[in-house]
């Protein structure tokens, strides 16, 4: 180990040791607050997009570009949410506004995916290859967010556009995870209700 | 966090008026499964019983992923080779302090007898903050200044390492009002938030050692009426 300390990083402050932390107005809140509880699931969505993300790239199946601009519009969903808007300057709701035209674009994206896939005539489990899998799991990730979102937009400290585009944001996924097997040509596994371990043990006894 | 898996199948075999008749072997083989449960309630450390829904096992669980979590970015950053071994280590060292911390959480402060408070205390010098700062301080000195947001992005193992940073900061969530209620101590609220720095800067380090970029954030444009680009055709 270098014997000189090296240059304190500017990374950590220090400030949340107390279990505070503040809002994009300067508000400062306890971090059980549920506009916290919005902003982590939001960041957790983000970080799982980051992994479908790395897998989309190396089955090249063409869906990191929206990815990543998924990823830049929850950015900005995140700075909706830490802008109470109730309590902000006209330039700090300028600047955090969350525009219904990105809900529109997801639906158009959705219409391309899914007019390759075949009909859904099951359900399917979370399966289908690398891409597929991680695509499932941010999926249900997304959905959480939602559902964190959900008090936040009602409150109105939120726009609404937030909790749309968070909606919709889950049937993408769920296209998106289909066409990334169908792409890798991996089969998805089928949803078959499975037989109790009795019924399975009286079958092979009449056998 | 496991708790001893000898426990309850040693208190049942001595007690259970529900024997199956044959002999309970215990040598080697203690049962993973022993329902006390199934109807909804667990114990802490003090002995004490709990829904299964009291926040303390709700910071408990949260801790078992960020665990879990933890343990995935470690595998990841395996693979990646020698360039983050020194990462693998110290994300081995925070396995095991959270479990220490899992330890803290189980045992509430406010109601353990004075030799369980001794036993689970957790950083009572501060000692693992620092350590997390100086890891923090070392690998920061080679990262290029951060001059925008970053996407999670990176690699694997950077991505998994993002993973685990979001949820490290569940678990503060979830810790810091038992801390507040003094229920758990104070030192482990810190270093869960010290450690989503931690765990941030790891990511950045993962990222340049396998020589990815990150993809940094950039304000789409939200045209309304225009529904087809970037589309994504076979």
């Amino acid at each position: 180990m270098a014997s000189e300390q090296p240059k304190k990083s500017q990374l950590y402050t220090r400030t949340g040791d107390k279990g505070e932390s503040s809002l994009y107005n300067g508000e400062r809140r306890a971090k059980t607050d549920r506009i916290f509880e919005a902003l982590g699931a939001v960041d957790e969505l983000n970080s799982s997009i980051g992994i479908a993300h790395h897998y989309c790239v190396k089955s090249n199946n063409g869906l990191a570009e929206q990815l990543i601009e998924i990823q830049c519009n929850l950015q900005d969903i995140g700075s909706n949410i830490a802008t109470p808007r109730h309590d902000a300057s006209e330039i700090q709701l300028r600047n955090t506004a969350f525009d219904e035209g990105h809900i529109e674009k997801l639906e158009g994206w959705i219409d391309t995916l899914d007019a390759q896939l075949p009909p859904l005539r099951n359900f399917i489990l979370p399966s289908g290859g690398e891409s597929s899998i991680f695509l499932h799991q941010a999926r249900s990730i997304c959905r959480r967010a939602e559902r964190t979102a959900i008090p936040v937009v009602e409150a109105e400290d939120a726009d609404e556009s937030v909790g749309k585009y968070l909606n919709r944001l889950s049937d993408y996924l769920f296209a998106a995870a289909r066409f990334a097997a169908k792409h890798d040509k991996m089969e998805e596994n089928l949803y078959k209700k499975a037989k109790s371990g009795r019924e399975a043990s009286i079958q092979t006894r009449a056998l | 966090m496991l708790l001893n898996p000898f426990r309850d199948t040693l208190r049942r075999a001595g007690t259970s008026a529900f024997s199956t008749g044959s002999a309970i072997r215990l040598a080697g083989r203690p049962k993973i499964y022993t329902k006390t449960g199934d109807k909804g309630t667990s114990s802490l450390f003090t002995g004490e019983r709990r829904p299964k829904d009291d926040e303390v096992f709700e910071a408990l669980g949260t801790n078992d992923e960020l665990s879990s979590s933890v343990g995935l970015a470690r595998e990841y950053c395996l693979d990646q080779g020698s360039d983050v071994q020194g990462m693998v280590e110290q994300l081995e060292q925070i396995q095991c302090l959270l479990q220490d911390i899992g330890s803290n959480i189980a045992t509430p402060r406010d109601s353990a007898t004075a030799p369980r408070l001794a036993r689970t205390e957790f950083d009572s010098d501060g000692q693992h903050v620092q350590d997390l700062e100086n890891w923090i301080d070392t690998m920061d000195q080679e990262l290029p200044p951060l001059t925008s947001f970053i996407l999670p992005s990176g690699g694997k193992a950077a991505a998994a390492l993002h993973v685990a940073r979001s949820i490290s900061r569940r678990t503060e969530r979830r810790v810091v009002p038992l801390a507040q209620e003094q229920r758990v101590d104070k030192s482990v609220a810190i270093y869960l938030n010290r450690l989503s720095d931690y765990l941030f800067t790891c990511g950045r380090y993962a990222a340049m050692k396998a020589g990815r970029q990150e993809v940094l954030y950039k304000k789409p444009r939200a045209p309304r009426v225009k529904k087809n680009s970037p589309s994504v055709e076979e």
